[in-house]
């Protein structure tokens, strides 16, 4: 069992990441999920909710019933807020319509602690809107966050306790808090869960790892709306103060450390010298940042932890590697490659040929498959389509059913709503530095783009090669399909259909890619 | 030899026995010779044109398996025997006895029997040897026996 922490803006988009891993079979078996924000209604998390409905969707569609097809195994325990919520909940440690006073009962509290008060709290600080978040102020967000033992008797409080002593009465339990330490919420709530978690259990503490994944900066605002954010107000969240904030964060991990009063089993530091360019908005609908590639490395980072990552109770970062390079051009620019990705656990290899399998599997579904499973002829001559007759149609088993087709519906919206898009904005977020995919293999993939091209099936990794390309691509992977379609397995329906693609898309990349690789 | 063409039967009755023996073996020996090799063309510009045929579109799925169009040079088979029959059936047979129509009829049958072997002889080949199709277009030569499996009513 493993649980995610996801806390603030930041942690939403890595928990964006996570499921989109997740979906590509590097996940765990099971992952519960906690989402903290004040804002619960900021751009990001609605992103990450409707993102996770529509995983959700996958899975009730054809998850777990795909054989042994790794794609949208990983069985997700969202914790609810309220009885009887569904979805991705989020929960806010102030409870509506209060300001900080309300929280610290700053009218009841007696002269001298007003004093204090007064001391750590600017008034604008005592009585700011808390419903659009920390804006940025770590020590509002901190006291809010110490709260949280008085929360413990409530959802989704008592779901995390009894699943975690549930959990480590049988075995470990990795839990992972995600967030940013240059912001409001993750950097307030990072070390106060951390307290938290590790009073929770009564015996057998030893088997509970706790892990934060901490974000440095990695955007800052566009000069264009830095106005916006003074009008915003004195209280606003500026990008100037991010380096500032991550340096007193750093300096207050350090502290612990440094005073034996160190509860990580890990902490993972991840960001970007190269910050990223955002509009300033604060908070609500309109807070919703691109995804970026430091995401995608958090969650990473998060999945390897998961997946059995050695601890040793240290940070945990990496440099660029382009100093160890004597490659001229990534001495010039800090880029991402494959082999940059940090990973203890996890296989290099493995990650990257599920992540171009599933997308090859995705860009074929959407490219060809989904217009052929809606082809009139499909059922009057399913002889055409040989793999169609074998596994389908003679079992009377048609894809064309409204019920097959609502679910197909459902794996197209997942790939063309969320997955495409989010590929594409990691590789846009900082143009030329992301070298994984192919940005212009997506093109007509993502519902942006006009055009929809195939040929770059073969060059789905980066970099763009001509001599990779071919407009036959999708013959040779249709005929990888009907030379898979027997053995594959899967339940019928859709289902057997994920589970053929899936297994066409890895007969396509051994001989398309690791063969290519090799030679 | 003259077991292959038993079928074609003299329409001139007054041609002697013999001459009508040595060109049935004759004419046997050429229609073999013409299926034969007509049969192997046939499966190979199939397998050549099969493994051409490219899918870029779903629609390309359900377009006509033209491959299959390769059968019509049993045409060509057949009007070359044909052809030959009536060159020989002068050459051998002589004028003596024979019609102008009993030509006509036995390069006509020789002709059509020509036709008939070579285009089920190639499509029987195509079928038992299935290498010669790509497996994506797996059961387009069968489409006779397999187009009312699996159709949604």
């Amino acid at each position: 069992m493993s649980i995610l922490i996801c806390a603030g803006g930041s942690g939403s988009r890595i928990l964006e990441s996570v499921l989109h891993l997740c979906a590509a079979g590097l996940g765990p078996d099971k992952l519960s999920i906690l989402m903290i924000d004040p804002d619960g209604a900021n751009g990001n998390g609605s992103r990450t909710k409707s993102l996770v409905g529509r995983y959700q969707n996958c899975r009730s569609a054809f998850g777990g019933k795909i054989g042994d097809v790794p794609f949208f195994r990983t069985e997700l325990n969202l914790f609810q807020t309220k009885e009887g919520d569904q979805g991705l909940n989020v929960w806010s440690p102030v409870p509506p319509g209060m300001e900080l006073e309300d929280i610290i009962n700053y009218a009841l509290l007696d002269e001298t602690n007003q004093d204090v008060t007064r001391l750590l709290f600017t008034s604008d600080e005592l009585k700011m809107d808390m419903r659009v978040g920390f804006l940025g102020h770590p020590s509002v967000g901190a006291a809010a966050m110490s709260m949280l033992p008085l929360y413990g008797e409530q959802r989704p409080w008592t779901q995390l306790k009894e699943e975690i002593k549930t959990r480590i009465s049988q075995q470990e339990c990795r839990v992972a808090i995600a967030g940013s330490v240059f912001g409001g919420t993750g950097s307030s709530s990072i070390h106060p869960l951390v307290r938290y978690l590790r009073n929770l259990p009564e015996q057998n503490h030893q088997r509970l790892k706790v892990a934060a994944i901490a974000l440095a900066p990695y955007f800052q605002f566009k000069a264009s709306s830095k106005l916006k954010a003074q009008d915003a107000g004195e209280l606003a969240a500026k990008s100037e103060w991010f380096a500032l904030a991550t340096r007193a964060a750093v300096e207050f991990y350090d502290h612990l450390r440094e005073n034996n009063d160190w509860d990580f089993d890990a902490m993972y530091w991840l960001g970007d010298d190269g910050l990223m360019e955002v509009d300033y908005s604060s908070g609500g609908p309109a807070q919703e940042n691109p995804a970026h590639f430091v995401d995608l490395l958090a969650a990473i980072a998060c999945l390897d932890y998961f997946a059995g990552a050695p601890l040793t109770g240290s940070c945990l970062y990496s440099g660029p590697r382009q100093f160890e390079e004597s490659d001229e051009e990534l001495q010039r620019r800090n880029v991402l490659q494959w082999e940059d990705i940090p990973l203890a656990k996890l296989d290099r290899e493995l990650v990257w040929t599920r992540l171009i399998q599933f997308a090859v599997m995705g860009a074929t579904h959407l490219g060809f498959f989904e217009q052929l499973l809606k082809a009139d002829r499909l059922d009057r001559e399913p002889y055409c389509v040989p793999w169609y007759l074998d596994r389908f149609a003679t079992k009377e088993n048609w894809l064309t059913t409204p019920e097959n087709s609502r679910s197909i519906d459902v794996l197209s919206e997942y790939f063309r709503g969320s997955h495409f898009p989010w590929w594409r904005e990691i590789h846009q977020s900082t143009p030329r530095r992301v070298r994984l995919l192919n940005p212009l293999s997506f093109d007509g993939l993502d519902g942006k783009s006009p055009e929809l091209n195939l040929s770059r099936l073969s060059n789905m990794k980066w970099p763009e090669t001509p001599r990779w390309q071919s407009a036959e691509k999708i013959d040779l992977f249709f005929t990888d399909c009907v030379r898979v379609s027997r053995e594959s397995k899967g339940d019928d329906g859709v289902p057997a259909y994920v589970a053929m693609l899936a297994a066409g898309a890895e007969r396509y990349l051994n001989r398309e890619y690791r063969r290519r690789k090799e030679s | 030899m003259n077991s292959v063409l038993f079928w074609v039967s003299s329409f001139d009755k007054e041609v002697p026995f013999e001459n009508w023996e040595r060109f049935i073996n004759a004419m046997g020996f050429v229609v073999i010779l013409t299926v034969v090799l007509s049969v192997f063309a046939i499966a190979a510009l199939y397998n050549w044109s099969a493994f051409r045929k490219r899918i870029s579109t779903p629609g390309d799925l359900f377009a006509p398996y033209t491959p299959m169009y390769w059968l019509l040079l049993c045409i060509l088979s057949g009007l070359t025997a044909g052809v030959i029959s009536a060159v020989e059936y002068d050459a051998i047979l002589g004028t003596e006895g024979t019609t102008g129509a009993g030509k006509f009829v036995v390069s006509t049958e020789i002709f059509g029997g020509t036709l008939l072997s070579v285009c089920l002889l190639a499509w029987l080949c195509i079928l038992l040897m299935p290498f010669l199709t790509p497996s994506k277009f797996r059961y387009r030569p069968l489409w006779l026996f397999v187009k009312r499996r699996g159709v949604r009513q």
